[in-house]
C-alpha cells in the first residue's frame, strides 16, 4: 500500500535519506523510531509530497508520488509535525475545503468531521479562527483534516504530540479503526511507549538509514529501567554505532 | 561602558552582519544578476530623466548653482522617500518583529530597538541606485566640487530620513494604556506586538460540493477578505482603479483624461499581481501539497478571479469614457484588458513558481514591471515586449509548482 523505495535525498551537503525503503501493508501500523536528525520529518514530507527526492521512489495505493500525484494524493492522509493553516479560517471552514478539494459528499464530511472532532475535544472551538488555537488544538485540526477522507494511506509525523491524553487516546483508537478497515499507517514519533503500544513493526532511522526494523516478537518484555521496545530502539542505534 | 555592555553591542552588530551576509548569499547568482540589473535600470533612468533637464537648466543661464540647487532638491526627495519606505518596512515590523521571543532575553531594549531599526532600514536602500544616477548626472555637467558636495549631503540626509521614518513608525505603533508608560520604549512595543489579537467566532462553516479550483478561490475570498496583507493588496487595487474613475471626470481633453485613467488601471492590475504573490506565497499553502490538487485548480482559481476584475474594470473604464463613440470604447476594452490580465499573470506565475520564496517572487515581479516601465519610457511600446518577455519566462517555469524549490525546502 506504501512503498518507499531507495528514497535519497541531501540538503546541500547534509545527506537527510540515504537510501531507504520500507514498505507499509495494508491494515499494518508501522513505527517509524529515529533521534532527531535522523531523517523521520523528511521521509514522511517526501512522501506527502512536500518536497521532491533526489532519487527514489515513493508509491501510494499503487500510485507513484510523483509521476501520479493526484491519484496519489487522493489516497493520502497526512497529519504534519508543524502544521501550517490559513490563519484566518476557522477549523470547520478549513475542513469544509479540505473535504470539497477531496470531493467527499458535503453532510457526510460535516457529520464525520463533527463527531472525529467531539472525540478530540475540538468540537466546541470549530467555528473559531486558527489563529487563536493552542499548538496542541493546531495538531488535533492537522489529525482531523488527515483521516477525514479515510485514506488509504496515512502518514502521522509527531501526530500525536501536544494531544491532551483523552485526545490521544481517541486519536489511537481513530488509528487502530482506520488500519481495521485497510489503511497503512506510518507513524512517526519520539514516544516509543506510545509506538509499542500502537505498531505491529517498527522500523528505525539511523542517519538517513534503515538501522533495523523490528516486529512486536522481536522488541522482547520490558524490564525494570526500560520499555521494551525502548531496551530495542536503544539497543540497535548504538550497534549501528 | 561596561565590559558586558559591550558584549552586547558586538553581538547584536554580529547579528547584523550575519543576517545580511546570509541574505546576500540566499540570493543565489541569478537573484543577485537579477538585483545589479534592476539597481543598473533604476540609475539608468535616473541618469536618463536628469540629464537633459540639468543641461537645459544649465544652457539657460541659470548657472551651476541654480543646477546643484536642483539636484540637492532631488536627492532630497530620494531621501524622504527612503524614509517613507523604511516607516512602512517598520510598520511590518511592528505587528510581528522578527527574531525571537526579545522579551524573553536579558538584552538591553535600546540594542533591540537599534536591531529592529535596522532591519526595517534595508528597504530604504531602494533609493540609492537612483541617487547614484542623479549624481552620475551631475559630475559630467556641474563642477567636480558640487558634485562632491551633494554625494557627501546625500549620506547624511539618507541616514536621517530612514532614522527618522524608523522612529515615527515606532513611536506610533506604542501602546497608550498607562500600565506600560514606565517601560521602555522599545518594550512597550515588543509588548504590542505580543498582544494575542482577539479572535472573534467565525460563522458556522458551509459544507459543499464543488471541484477543487473554485474551493480553493473560495478561500482565496475568505482569507483576502480576512487577511490584512491580502486585504491591503485588494484595497489598493480598488484605490487605484477609483482614481482611475475620477480621471475620467477631470476637465481635459478626452486623450488627457484616458492617459490618467490608464496611468491608475496598470498599478491596479500590478497590485493584483502583488495579490497573487502574498496569496499563493502563504506558508499555509503547503496545507494543498498533500491534497490532490493540481497546478491547473490553484491558477485557475487565482487566474480567473484577476481576469473577471481586469476584465471588470477594463469594462468599467469604457463605459465611463464620455467623448469616446462605440468603436473607441471597444477598442479601449481590448486593449486594456488583456495588458492588465498580462501583468496580474506575470505576479501569479512567479508566486507559483518561488512559492516557497516570497521575497524573491515580489523581487522578479517587481523587477521584470520596472524594466518594462522603463523600456516604455525610453522608446514607446518596448515595455510590452519586455512584458511578453517576462511572461513568457514566467510560463515556462510553471512546472516547477510540482517540484518546490529544493534549496529552500
Amino acid at each position: 500500500m506504501l512503498e518507499i523505495e531507495d528514497l535519497r535525498r541531501a540538503y546541500g551537503e547534509r545527506v537527510a535519506l540515504a537510501g531507504v525503503s520500507l514498505d507499509v501493508r495494508p491494515g499494518e501500523i508501522v513505527g517509524l523510531l529515529g533521534a532527531n536528525g535522523a531523517g523521520k520529518s523528511t521521509l514522511l514530507r517526501t512522501a506527502a509530497g512536500l518536497q521532491p527526492p533526489d532519487e527514489g521512489r515513493v508509491r501510494l495505493a499503487g500510485h507513484d508520488a510523483w509521476a501520479a500525484p493526484l491519484p496519489a494524493r487522493a489516497a493520502l492522509g497526512y497529519a504534519a509535525e508543524e502544521p501550517a493553516f490559513h490563519e484566518e479560517l476557522s477549523a470547520g471552514e478549513y475542513l469544509a475545503f479540505v473535504a470539497a478539494v477531496r470531493g467527499l459528499p458535503p453532510e457526510e464530511a460535516r457529520v464525520r468531521a463533527e463527531a472525529l472532532a467531539d472525540r478530540l475535544e475540538l468540537r466546541a472551538r470549530m467555528d473559531d479562527p486558527v489563529r487563536g488555537y493552542s499548538h496542541g488544538m493546531r495538531k488535533k485540526l492537522s489529525f482531523l483534516a488527515a483521516v477525514l477522507h479515510r485514506p488509504a494511506v496515512l502518514l502521522c509525523d509527531e501526530a500525536l504530540e501536544g494531544f491532551d491524553a483523552p485526545s490521544a487516546l481517541a486519536a489511537k483508537d481513530e488509528l487502530r479503526t482506520r488500519a481495521r478497515e485497510g489503511c497503512a499507517v506510518l507513524f512517526s514519533s519520539h514516544v516509543t511507549e506510545t509506538v509499542e503500544r500502537l505498531c505491529d513493526r517498527v522500523v528505525i532511522l539511523r542517519s538517513g538509514r534503515v538501522s533495523a526494523e523490528l516486529t512486536r516478537a522481536q522488541w522482547g518484555a520490558p524490564d525494570d529501567e526500560h520499555s521494551a521496545l525502548e531496551r530495542a530502539f536503544l539497543a540497535a542505534i548504538r550497534e549501528d554505532a | 561602558m561596561p565590559a558586558h555592555a559591550r558584549d552586547l553591542a558586538r553581538a547584536f552588530g554580529t547579528l547584523d552582519r550575519r543576517l545580511a551576509e546570509r541574505r546576500f548569499a540566499a540570493l543565489g547568482a541569478r537573484g543577485r544578476v537579477m538585483l545589479a540589473l534592476l539597481a543598473s535600470n533604476m540609475a539608468a533612468f535616473a541618469y536618463w530623466q536628469s540629464h537633459r533637464p540639468l543641461f537645459a537648466l544649465l544652457r539657460h543661464s541659470r548657472g551651476p548653482i541654480a543646477g546643484t540647487l536642483a539636484m540637492a532638491g532631488a536627492l532630497a526627495a530620494l531621501a524622504l522617500l527612503a524614509g517613507a519606505l523604511t516607516a512602512w518596512r517598520r510598520t511590518v515590523l511592528a505587528a510581528e518583529p522578527p527574531g525571537p521571543e526579545w522579551l524573553a532575553l536579558p538584552a538591553p531594549p535600546r540594542l533591540v530597538h537599534a536591531h529592529l531599526r535596522t532591519e526595517a532600514t534595508w528597504v530604504g536602500a531602494l533609493a540609492i541606485p537612483p541617487a547614484l544616477g542623479l549624481l552620475l548626472a551631475g559630475l559630467w555637467q556641474l563642477p567636480i566640487a558640487s558634485t562632491a558636495l551633494l554625494a557627501a549631503g546625500f549620506v547624511p540626509a539618507w541616514l536621517l530620513a530612514t532614522r527618522a521614518g524608523a522612529a515615527f513608525a515606532w513611536r506610533r505603533k506604542l501602546p497608550p494604556l498607562v500600565a506600560y508608560r514606565r517601560l521602555p520604549e522599545a518594550t512597550r512595543a515588543l509588548l504590542t506586538a505580543a498582544r494575542v489579537e482577539h479572535a472573534d467566532a467565525r460563522p458556522p462553516a458551509r459544507w459543499r460540493h464543488e471541484p477543487a479550483w473554485r474551493a480553493i478561490a473560495r478561500l482565496d475570498a475568505l482569507v483576502s477578505w480576512r487577511g490584512a496583507a491580502g486585504r491591503a493588496r485588494l484595497a489598493s487595487v480598488a484605490l487605484a482603479l477609483v482614481l482611475g474613475g475620477i480621471a475620467w471626470g477631470l476637465p481635459a481633453g478626452p486623450l488627457t483624461r484616458r492617459a490618467l485613467a490608464f496611468a491608475a488601471f496598470l498599478p491596479a492590475c500590478a497590485m493584483l499581481g502583488a495579490w497573487a504573490v502574498v496569496r499563493t506565497s502563504d506558508p499555509a499553502e503547503d496545507t494543498l501539497r498533500p491534497l490532490p490538487v493540481a497546478l491547473r485548480d490553484v491558477w485557475r482559481a487565482r487566474a480567473t478571479f484577476m481576469a473577471a476584475v481586469v476584465l471588470g474594470s477594463a469594462l468599467l473604464n469604457a463605459l465611463l469614457a464620455y467623448g469616446f463613440g462605440p468603436l473607441a470604447r471597444t477598442g479601449l476594452v481590448l486593449a486594456w484588458a488583456p495588458a492588465g490580465f498580462a501583468i496580474a499573470l506575470l505576479g501569479l506565475h512567479y508566486a507559483l513558481t518561488l512559492g516557497r520564496r516570497p521575497t524573491l517572487a515580489e523581487g522578479l515581479y517587481a523587477g521584470w514591471l520596472s524594466m518594462a516601465l522603463i523600456a516604455s519610457l525610453m522608446i514607446p511600446l518596448l515595455g510590452w515586449f519586455v512584458l511578453l518577455a517576462g511572461l513568457i519566462h514566467s510560463s515556462r517555469r510553471l512546472s516547477r509548482w510540482w517540484t518546490p524549490d529544493p534549496e529552500t525546502a
